[in-house]
């Protein structure tokens, strides 16, 4: 009997699931293996939509399922948050006391946000990388009505690197529908010498960001916030007060992977093409969690569960696990309220941006509403 | 102006400039053999950027390239697989003949339905029609082959060990 587990509900987790499922239905039919997702919470949320709830473009019903219809039916749904994973014992322990017995474990919890390393961020702060704190952004940018707005990328990395560009886009739009644009003066920092940490993806924004009149600050890396006289601080010795910031957190894999030893310098060490676990036989890892030099995208982790779930089946049937992952990553930019660009790339070939336009906007649009067919695996 | 005028018209204009300026020789010959197609195109691609439409041609293909960009060999092959199956069912004489009968059996049995009273007689009344004894029976034989086979392994038995335990070590 193999027992597979999968620790993590997200696009990761959900699409190498169902594609087991599928691939492995004569096994599971026939008792030879069981597959067994374990989650934290019943509900599958679509992160990206987050971005769009900032600016009051969403609602829950929209990046919202319940994660067992997103399951195929020979998938066991476990709703236990992982506490620990006993690799010694091959089992994963879960909040509820239960330990669940593995032959092949699949992690894909992603990542998480901990802006309490900053000091006084979560005090002075806003960010829209958690359901909460897009909501809380969304009322204070309603209310906005003229100042300094700072987005700040405090921790690299971090999931959705293009989401800080498309934030500043935003809200470059959001304020001149608003006609409060004059108003707004809206600055942009990064902490490396160019505006993002992709060469090709810098080199389309700046022209970008200055035809919008927004201010950049590159190696600009924050110390410290000081919540009272609202001024970041950066290692550099320089000071930014502002009036409204948004800054991006640190980043970091959930705790139970490093007290269970799976971390290396924060991160789980996977081999950059069959995405085994260094060190640790019989465990693969995808999407946030991996210390790839990739993008902390859904594109990813969905592209990375094809290859996890070839070479988990193979394992199943006895043979060798051939399929390779070759850092496909594949990501839209809003470039304001109406018009988007894309990036595709790979470990050997660097994004080259198109103009932006209505007509990859919309793609985006009806991608955001077709997402519910990737997680099933079915795109 | 003939081909071959054309030509050396091409190769004469060049005289004189610097070797890195000089168009290639198969250059001219392909500009004085497609002289009438070049004229037309020209005016075609004159006439799309006066208008915009030429930068909304390139906007579009652009999707192209992002669709492309996106596929990968799995979701190619994912694609193909379910396609397939769709396209069985559509090939199937059977569910052929039976989606044909579908539509006229959906709009009478609403135009009829209106006007039956409910109640036993009545039922009793429909059982006695052979036609709605073959529906039935039909019916009734979908339901024994619709059953799903026994699982040995029982998926969705488990929710949550919250909710239900679920078998683990």
């Amino acid at each position: 009997m193999h027992d597979i587990v999968i620790a993590g509900g997200g696009v990761g987790g959900t699409v190498v699931a169902n594609l087991l499922a599928e691939e492995l239905a004569p096994e599971i039919s026939l008792g030879k293996v069981r597959i067994r997702l374990i989650t934290d919470r019943p509900e599958h949320v679509y992160k990206p939509a987050f971005l769009y709830l900032a600016f009051g473009r969403t609602a829950p019903t929209a990046y919202r399922r319940p994660q067992r219809e997103l399951l195929h039916p020979r998938v066991e749904l476990v709703v236990d948050p992982v506490l620990a994973v006993d690799t010694s014992q091959r089992r994963v322990i879960g909040d509820s006391g239960q330990a669940y017995a593995y032959s092949r474990l699949v992690l894909a919890p992603g990542a998480q946000v901990v802006p309490e390393r900053t000091p006084g961020l979560a005090e002075a702060g806003e960010q829209f990388y958690t359901e909460e704190g897009a909501a809380r952004l969304y009322r204070r940018l309603e209310g906005f009505t003229g100042g300094s707005v700072v987005v700040s990328v405090i921790g690299v990395p971090h999931m959705c690197p293009v989401a800080p560009l498309e934030m500043i886009f935003m809200l470059d739009a959001f304020f001149r529908q608003r006609g409060r644009r004059d108003q707004v003066e809206l600055i942009y920092t990064y902490p490396i010498n160019r505006v993002h940490s992709n060469p090709a993806i810098a080199e389309w924004a700046a022209p970008e960001l200055e035809s919008r009149g927004i201010r950049t600050e590159t190696f600009f890396n924050v110390e410290r916030i000081d919540p009272q006289q609202k001024v970041i601080e950066t290692l550099e010795g320089t000071s930014l007060p502002f009036d409204l910031l948004i800054g991006i957190p640190e980043h970091a894999a959930p705790p139970f992977l490093e007290s269970s030893g799976l971390t290396d310098a924060g991160w789980v060490p996977t081999d950059r093409h069959t995405l085994r676990v260094k060190g640790h036989e019989g465990i693969y890892a995808l999407g946030d969690v991996t210390d790839l030099p990739v993008s902390k995208a859904g594109s990813v982790a969905h592209y990375q569960a094809a290859t996890v779930a070839a070479n988990l089946a193979a394992e199943v049937r006895g043979l060798p696990p051939a399929a390779r992952y070759q850092g496909k990553t594949f990501c839209f930019i809003e470039t304001g309220t109406d018009q988007a660009t894309f990036v595709e790339f790979d470990y050997d070939h660097p994004p080259r941006p198109v103009r932006p336009s209505r007509w990859i906007h919309w793609a985006k649009m009806a991608y955001n509403q077709s997402y519910w067919l990737t997680a099933r695996g079915v795109i | 102006m003939s081909r071959e005028d054309m030509r050396r018209d091409v190769s004469a204009s060049a005289d004189g400039l610097p070797a890195e300026l000089r168009l290639p020789d198969e250059v001219g010959q392909a500009l004085a053999e497609n002289q009438e197609s070049l004229g037309r195109a020209l005016r075609l691609l004159g006439r799309m950027e006066r208008e915009g439409t030429l930068e909304e041609l390139a906007d579009l293909l652009a999707i192209v390239k992002m669709v492309k960009g996106a596929l990968s060999d799995d979701m190619g092959t994912g694609a193909a697989r379910r396609l397939e199956s769709l396209g069985s069912l559509a090939a199937d004489p059977i569910l052929n003949e039976l989606a044909s009968r579908l539509p006229a059996a959906l709009r009478a049995a609403e135009r009829e339905a209106a006007n039956v009273a409910p109640g036993w007689g009545g039922l009793l009344k429909h059982l006695r029609d052979p036609a709605v004894r073959r529906g039935l029976a039909f019916f009734l034989a979908l339901a024994r082959h619709l059953a799903p086979q026994p699982m040995t392994n029982g998926a969705a038995q488990n929710e949550s060990p919250r909710s239900q335990p679920s078998p683990a070590t």
